[in-house]
Protein backbone atom coordinates (compact mmCIF):
# COMPACT_ATOMS: atom_id res chain seq x y z
CA UNK A 1 0.00 0.00 0.00
CA UNK A 2 2.81 2.39 1.04
CA UNK A 3 4.70 1.83 -2.57
CA UNK A 4 1.12 2.70 -4.08
CA UNK A 5 0.27 5.90 -2.20
CA UNK A 6 3.97 6.80 -2.91
CA UNK A 7 3.43 6.29 -6.62
CA UNK A 8 0.59 8.20 -6.38
CA UNK A 9 1.64 11.11 -4.49
CA UNK A 10 4.90 11.32 -6.45
CA UNK A 11 2.87 11.40 -9.71
CA UNK A 12 0.89 14.77 -8.53
CA UNK A 13 4.00 16.27 -6.95
CA UNK A 14 5.21 15.57 -10.27
CA UNK A 15 2.60 17.36 -12.30
CA UNK A 16 2.29 20.19 -10.15
CA UNK A 17 6.06 21.33 -10.11
CA UNK A 18 5.71 21.00 -13.69
CA UNK A 19 2.93 23.23 -14.47
CA UNK A 20 3.91 25.78 -11.78
CA UNK A 21 7.36 25.89 -11.84
CA UNK A 22 8.59 25.31 -15.96
CA UNK A 23 8.40 29.13 -16.68
CA UNK A 24 10.81 29.97 -14.38
CA UNK A 25 13.49 27.64 -15.88
CA UNK A 26 13.43 29.84 -18.83
CA UNK A 27 14.87 32.66 -16.64
CA UNK A 28 18.39 33.01 -16.12
CA UNK A 29 19.08 31.24 -12.57
CA UNK A 30 20.04 34.13 -10.79
CA UNK A 31 17.16 33.91 -8.92
CA UNK A 32 14.28 30.99 -8.74
CA UNK A 33 11.12 31.22 -7.23
CA UNK A 34 8.67 28.35 -7.09
CA UNK A 35 4.97 28.48 -5.19
CA UNK A 36 2.68 25.75 -5.53
CA UNK A 37 0.17 23.85 -4.09
CA UNK A 38 0.02 19.88 -4.12
CA UNK A 39 -3.03 17.73 -3.51
CA UNK A 40 -2.90 15.47 -0.90
CA UNK A 41 -4.94 12.16 -0.76
CA UNK A 42 -3.90 9.27 0.98
CA UNK A 43 -4.44 6.36 3.05
CA UNK A 44 -2.77 6.26 6.52
CA UNK A 45 -3.03 3.27 9.01
CA UNK A 46 -4.59 4.84 12.34
CA UNK A 47 -2.18 3.84 14.96
CA UNK A 48 -4.57 5.21 17.81
CA UNK A 49 -7.43 2.69 17.08
CA UNK A 50 -5.72 0.36 14.62
CA UNK A 51 -8.00 1.33 11.51
CA UNK A 52 -7.34 3.61 8.87
CA UNK A 53 -7.66 6.77 8.06
CA UNK A 54 -8.07 8.57 4.90
CA UNK A 55 -6.36 12.16 4.68
CA UNK A 56 -6.94 14.86 1.93
CA UNK A 57 -5.56 18.38 2.03
CA UNK A 58 -3.07 20.16 0.47
CA UNK A 59 0.61 20.74 0.82
CA UNK A 60 1.71 24.57 -0.30
CA UNK A 61 5.46 24.32 -1.08
CA UNK A 62 7.64 27.20 -1.67
CA UNK A 63 11.35 27.25 -2.68
CA UNK A 64 13.25 30.17 -3.35
CA UNK A 65 16.46 31.29 -4.70
CA UNK A 66 18.52 33.98 -4.30
CA UNK A 67 22.54 34.99 -5.13
CA UNK A 68 23.33 37.97 -3.18
CA UNK A 69 26.49 39.95 -1.46
CA UNK A 70 26.80 37.65 0.94
CA UNK A 71 26.42 34.50 -1.08
CA UNK A 72 23.67 32.02 -2.10
CA UNK A 73 20.17 31.20 0.24
CA UNK A 74 18.17 28.67 -0.71
CA UNK A 75 14.27 28.76 1.23
CA UNK A 76 12.53 25.84 1.68
CA UNK A 77 8.73 26.41 3.13
CA UNK A 78 6.35 23.35 3.47
CA UNK A 79 3.02 23.87 4.79
CA UNK A 80 0.27 21.48 4.78
CA UNK A 81 -3.31 21.51 5.82
CA UNK A 82 -6.33 19.17 5.72
CA UNK A 83 -8.09 16.33 7.49
CA UNK A 84 -8.97 12.92 7.95
CA UNK A 85 -11.71 10.79 7.66
CA UNK A 86 -12.09 6.82 8.90
CA UNK A 87 -11.96 4.74 6.09
CA UNK A 88 -11.52 1.00 5.80
CA UNK A 89 -8.29 -0.02 4.16
CA UNK A 90 -9.54 -0.23 0.71
CA UNK A 91 -10.60 3.78 1.07
CA UNK A 92 -14.34 2.81 1.98
CA UNK A 93 -15.81 5.49 4.72
CA UNK A 94 -16.70 4.05 8.06
CA UNK A 95 -19.27 5.09 10.35
CA UNK A 96 -17.62 5.67 13.74
CA UNK A 97 -19.78 8.43 14.87
CA UNK A 98 -16.78 10.40 15.69
CA UNK A 99 -16.02 13.67 14.17
CA UNK A 100 -13.33 13.88 11.47
CA UNK A 101 -9.74 14.63 11.80
CA UNK A 102 -8.22 17.55 11.41
CA UNK A 103 -4.27 18.73 11.08
CA UNK A 104 -2.02 21.83 10.09
CA UNK A 105 1.47 22.13 9.78
CA UNK A 106 4.34 23.82 8.17
CA UNK A 107 7.97 23.71 8.70
CA UNK A 108 11.01 25.62 6.84
CA UNK A 109 14.43 25.83 6.87
CA UNK A 110 16.95 28.89 5.39
CA UNK A 111 20.58 27.32 4.15
CA UNK A 112 22.88 30.09 3.14
CA UNK A 113 26.52 29.65 1.12
CA UNK A 114 28.48 31.94 1.55
CA UNK A 115 30.86 30.53 -1.24
CA UNK A 116 28.42 30.89 -3.65
CA UNK A 117 26.56 28.15 -5.48
CA UNK A 118 26.59 25.15 -4.44
CA UNK A 119 27.52 22.13 -7.43
CA UNK A 120 25.12 19.81 -5.45
CA UNK A 121 23.00 20.45 -2.45
CA UNK A 122 20.36 17.43 -1.11
CA UNK A 123 18.33 17.70 2.27
CA UNK A 124 15.29 16.32 3.88
CA UNK A 125 12.79 18.30 4.62
CA UNK A 126 10.12 16.94 7.75
CA UNK A 127 6.51 17.85 7.88
CA UNK A 128 4.93 17.32 11.25
CA UNK A 129 1.27 16.78 11.18
CA UNK A 130 -0.86 16.42 14.28
CA UNK A 131 -4.11 14.65 13.72
CA UNK A 132 -6.53 15.60 15.99
CA UNK A 133 -10.81 15.32 16.17
CA UNK A 134 -12.84 18.19 15.46
CA UNK A 135 -14.76 17.12 18.49
CA UNK A 136 -15.37 18.98 21.83
CA UNK A 137 -14.31 16.47 23.52
CA UNK A 138 -11.33 14.26 24.59
CA UNK A 139 -11.64 10.97 21.94
CA UNK A 140 -7.85 9.85 23.58
CA UNK A 141 -6.73 9.05 19.19
CA UNK A 142 -4.88 11.95 18.25
CA UNK A 143 -1.76 10.56 16.10
CA UNK A 144 1.00 12.20 14.44
CA UNK A 145 2.17 11.70 10.83
CA UNK A 146 5.60 12.43 10.06
CA UNK A 147 6.56 12.93 6.27
CA UNK A 148 9.78 13.28 5.04
CA UNK A 149 10.32 14.72 1.39
CA UNK A 150 14.27 15.01 0.13
CA UNK A 151 14.89 17.58 -2.38
CA UNK A 152 17.87 18.28 -4.72
CA UNK A 153 19.35 21.13 -6.16
CA UNK A 154 22.21 20.65 -9.10
CA UNK A 155 24.17 24.14 -9.19
CA UNK A 156 21.13 25.86 -7.25
CA UNK A 157 18.32 24.44 -9.47
CA UNK A 158 15.45 22.23 -7.52
CA UNK A 159 14.67 19.05 -8.89
CA UNK A 160 11.36 17.20 -8.64
CA UNK A 161 11.16 16.43 -4.84
CA UNK A 162 10.03 12.88 -3.58
CA UNK A 163 8.49 11.41 -0.09
CA UNK A 164 10.94 9.79 1.22
CA UNK A 165 9.40 7.94 4.15
CA UNK A 166 5.86 8.74 5.78
CA UNK A 167 5.43 7.12 9.64
CA UNK A 168 2.17 7.55 11.64
CA UNK A 169 2.79 7.45 15.63
CA UNK A 170 -0.14 7.21 18.13
CA UNK A 171 0.12 10.37 21.18
CA UNK B 1 -3.23 18.92 -25.95
CA UNK B 2 -2.60 19.91 -22.50
CA UNK B 3 -2.04 16.65 -21.89
CA UNK B 4 0.97 16.72 -24.37
CA UNK B 5 1.87 20.06 -22.60
CA UNK B 6 2.70 18.54 -19.65
CA UNK B 7 4.01 15.87 -21.09
CA UNK B 8 6.64 17.60 -22.82
CA UNK B 9 6.96 20.19 -19.51
CA UNK B 10 7.84 16.73 -17.80
CA UNK B 11 10.23 15.25 -20.52
CA UNK B 12 11.87 18.73 -19.74
CA UNK B 13 11.83 19.11 -15.80
CA UNK B 14 15.43 18.02 -14.54
CA UNK B 15 15.37 14.71 -12.93
CA UNK B 16 19.09 14.42 -11.25
CA UNK B 17 19.94 11.44 -9.99
CA UNK B 18 21.42 11.44 -6.19
CA UNK B 19 24.94 11.83 -6.48
CA UNK B 20 25.83 10.16 -3.34
CA UNK B 21 27.23 6.37 -3.11
CA UNK B 22 27.37 4.39 -0.09
CA UNK B 23 29.98 2.31 -1.58
CA UNK B 24 32.54 4.69 -2.14
CA UNK B 25 35.78 3.23 -0.82
CA UNK B 26 37.04 7.01 0.08
CA UNK B 27 33.45 6.84 2.84
CA UNK B 28 34.82 8.22 5.97
CA UNK B 29 32.39 8.42 8.57
CA UNK B 30 33.18 10.18 12.14
CA UNK B 31 30.15 10.03 14.51
CA UNK B 32 29.62 12.34 17.35
CA UNK B 33 26.92 11.62 20.64
CA UNK B 34 25.90 13.91 23.24
CA UNK B 35 23.58 12.19 26.16
CA UNK B 36 22.19 14.62 28.49
CA UNK B 37 19.43 15.22 30.90
CA UNK B 38 17.90 18.32 30.77
CA UNK B 39 15.66 19.95 33.76
CA UNK B 40 12.80 22.29 32.62
CA UNK B 41 10.91 25.06 33.93
CA UNK B 42 9.07 27.07 31.79
CA UNK B 43 5.04 28.57 31.73
CA UNK B 44 2.76 26.26 29.50
CA UNK B 45 1.33 29.39 27.09
CA UNK B 46 -1.56 26.76 27.30
CA UNK B 47 -2.83 26.28 30.53
CA UNK B 48 -0.68 28.38 32.34
CA UNK B 49 0.61 25.81 34.59
CA UNK B 50 4.26 26.36 35.56
CA UNK B 51 6.15 22.93 34.19
CA UNK B 52 9.36 21.44 35.54
CA UNK B 53 10.62 17.86 34.88
CA UNK B 54 13.71 16.60 33.49
CA UNK B 55 13.96 15.48 29.92
CA UNK B 56 16.62 13.01 28.49
CA UNK B 57 18.34 13.65 25.19
CA UNK B 58 20.34 11.90 22.67
CA UNK B 59 21.79 13.88 20.04
CA UNK B 60 23.88 11.81 17.42
CA UNK B 61 25.83 13.35 14.99
CA UNK B 62 27.25 11.46 11.71
CA UNK B 63 29.82 13.25 9.06
CA UNK B 64 30.86 11.33 6.31
CA UNK B 65 33.13 13.01 3.75
CA UNK B 66 33.60 10.69 0.18
CA UNK B 67 35.41 11.79 -3.14
CA UNK B 68 33.20 14.63 -3.91
CA UNK B 69 31.10 15.79 -0.91
CA UNK B 70 29.94 15.46 2.62
CA UNK B 71 26.96 13.85 3.90
CA UNK B 72 25.12 15.09 7.04
CA UNK B 73 23.11 13.65 9.33
CA UNK B 74 21.72 14.58 12.89
CA UNK B 75 19.20 12.59 15.12
CA UNK B 76 17.57 13.94 17.95
CA UNK B 77 15.68 11.78 20.59
CA UNK B 78 14.40 13.62 23.85
CA UNK B 79 12.10 11.52 26.54
CA UNK B 80 10.80 13.94 29.52
CA UNK B 81 7.85 14.17 31.93
CA UNK B 82 7.13 17.04 34.45
CA UNK B 83 4.66 18.23 36.91
CA UNK B 84 2.48 21.17 36.78
CA UNK B 85 1.83 23.65 38.96
CA UNK B 86 -0.99 24.40 40.50
CA UNK B 87 -2.83 22.08 38.64
CA UNK B 88 -0.60 18.91 39.32
CA UNK B 89 -1.30 17.66 35.72
CA UNK B 90 1.49 15.64 34.15
CA UNK B 91 3.09 16.48 31.20
CA UNK B 92 5.30 14.73 28.98
CA UNK B 93 6.47 14.46 25.66
CA UNK B 94 8.29 11.93 23.32
CA UNK B 95 10.37 13.58 19.93
CA UNK B 96 12.66 12.26 17.27
CA UNK B 97 13.59 13.99 14.28
CA UNK B 98 15.88 13.04 11.93
CA UNK B 99 17.78 15.26 9.15
CA UNK B 100 19.89 14.89 6.32
CA UNK B 101 22.20 17.32 3.95
CA UNK B 102 24.66 16.12 1.66
CA UNK B 103 26.67 18.83 -0.58
CA UNK B 104 29.86 19.68 -2.20
CA UNK B 105 30.12 23.22 -0.07
CA UNK B 106 32.30 22.97 2.65
CA UNK B 107 31.02 26.20 4.40
CA UNK B 108 27.35 26.51 4.51
CA UNK B 109 24.36 27.57 7.52
CA UNK B 110 21.21 25.98 7.86
CA UNK B 111 18.33 27.44 9.80
CA UNK B 112 15.58 24.68 10.10
CA UNK B 113 12.23 26.11 11.82
CA UNK B 114 9.81 22.45 13.22
CA UNK B 115 7.73 21.94 15.98
CA UNK B 116 7.68 19.84 19.06
CA UNK B 117 4.70 18.72 20.97
CA UNK B 118 4.01 18.94 24.19
CA UNK B 119 1.22 16.49 25.78
CA UNK B 120 -0.89 16.98 29.15
CA UNK B 121 -1.04 13.30 29.72
CA UNK B 122 -3.86 13.60 32.96
CA UNK B 123 -6.50 15.96 33.58
CA UNK B 124 -5.32 18.51 36.51
CA UNK B 125 -7.88 20.88 37.34
CA UNK B 126 -8.19 21.91 33.74
CA UNK B 127 -10.14 20.97 30.85
CA UNK B 128 -9.02 18.03 28.14
CA UNK B 129 -8.86 19.99 25.07
CA UNK B 130 -6.91 22.54 23.93
CA UNK B 131 -4.32 21.64 26.72
CA UNK B 132 -1.25 20.36 24.37
CA UNK B 133 1.42 22.86 23.33
CA UNK B 134 3.59 22.73 20.39
CA UNK B 135 6.65 24.59 20.70
CA UNK B 136 8.74 25.77 17.49
CA UNK B 137 12.54 24.94 17.37
CA UNK B 138 15.15 26.13 15.11
CA UNK B 139 17.96 24.03 14.80
CA UNK B 140 21.25 25.35 13.57
CA UNK B 141 24.26 24.08 11.72
CA UNK B 142 26.88 25.68 10.92
CA UNK B 143 29.68 23.91 8.67
CA UNK B 144 33.05 25.42 8.06
CA UNK B 145 35.59 23.61 6.19
CA UNK B 146 33.57 20.38 6.76
CA UNK B 147 33.03 20.89 10.26
CA UNK B 148 29.53 20.68 11.78
CA UNK B 149 28.17 22.32 14.63
CA UNK B 150 24.63 22.75 15.38
CA UNK B 151 22.74 24.44 18.17
CA UNK B 152 18.87 24.52 19.14
CA UNK B 153 16.26 27.61 19.94
CA UNK B 154 12.86 27.16 21.36
CA UNK B 155 9.91 29.45 21.32
CA UNK B 156 6.50 28.80 22.13
CA UNK B 157 3.58 28.25 19.83
CA UNK B 158 0.06 27.47 20.36
CA UNK B 159 -2.12 24.82 21.84
CA UNK B 160 -4.21 22.11 20.28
Amino acid sequence: MRSRLFVAFSAALVAAVVLAASPAFAQVPLTVNYTFDIPVAKITPNPCTGGFTLVSGTAHLAIGATTSTTGFQLRVKLGSVGNGIDVSSSGTPVVTGLAQYLYGSDVGATTTFPDGVPEYFERTVTVNDFLIRDSPIETNDSYTMNTTLRLIFSNGLPSVPVIDSVSVECQ
Amino acid sequence: MAAAAVFAALMSMPTVARAWDDRDPNNVTRTKQVQQDVFFDEISSCTKDDVTGTAHEVFTEETTTSTKMTRFRTSDNENGKGQGKPSLAQYQFSEFSQHETITTAKNFTDVMDMRRHLIRTSGGSFSQKNDDEFIREFTRTTVRNGEPSVTVEKTQMECK
